[in-house]
């Protein structure tokens, strides 16, 4: 990769069983990877060379360099 | 957190919902397994993978 990439998320779970799945670069979207998070557990990730989107289920508070977006609860 | 469960190695693929297939295709997003590994899945089978086989 040659930019540095510097671009991250935050992703702060409000419930138990958030999951992050992070989707490949390319042609195909694949699922490459997956975490699960519990309540008040934070991921912060980046985007890579092999991630290019992320997917975010479940209840929880995401912080970009665009905002803050928090999920909604399936209540 | 004191034993590791299941979840904590693998999630169910959002996209066939474990089943690994969609309308009898090999599901694109997960390859057909189902289930993706987490970073602690992926760190334990790579750690089997090195030392298993001798
Ligand atoms: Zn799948």
């Amino acid at each position: 990769m040659s930019l540095p990439s510097t671009e991250f998320i935050v992703i702060k779970a409000l419930e138990n069983g958030v999951n992050v799945i992070g989707l490949t670069r390319g042609e195909s979207t694949k699922f490459h990877h997956s975490e699960k998070l519990d309540k008040g557990e934070i991921m912060i990730a980046q985007f890579t060379e092999h991630t290019s989107a992320i997917k975010i289920r479940g209840k929880a508070v995401v912080q970009t360099s665009h905002g803050t977006i928090d999920t909604l609860s399936e209540e | 957190m004191s034993i590791i469960a299941m979840d904590d190695l693998e999630q169910q693929c959002w996209e066939c919902n474990e089943k690994g297939t969609i309308s009898d295709e090999a599901c694109p997003k997960c390859d057909g397994k189902g289930y993706i590994a987490t970073a602690l899945g992926q760190t334990l089978l790579d750690f089997f993978k090195r030392h298993s086989d001798k």
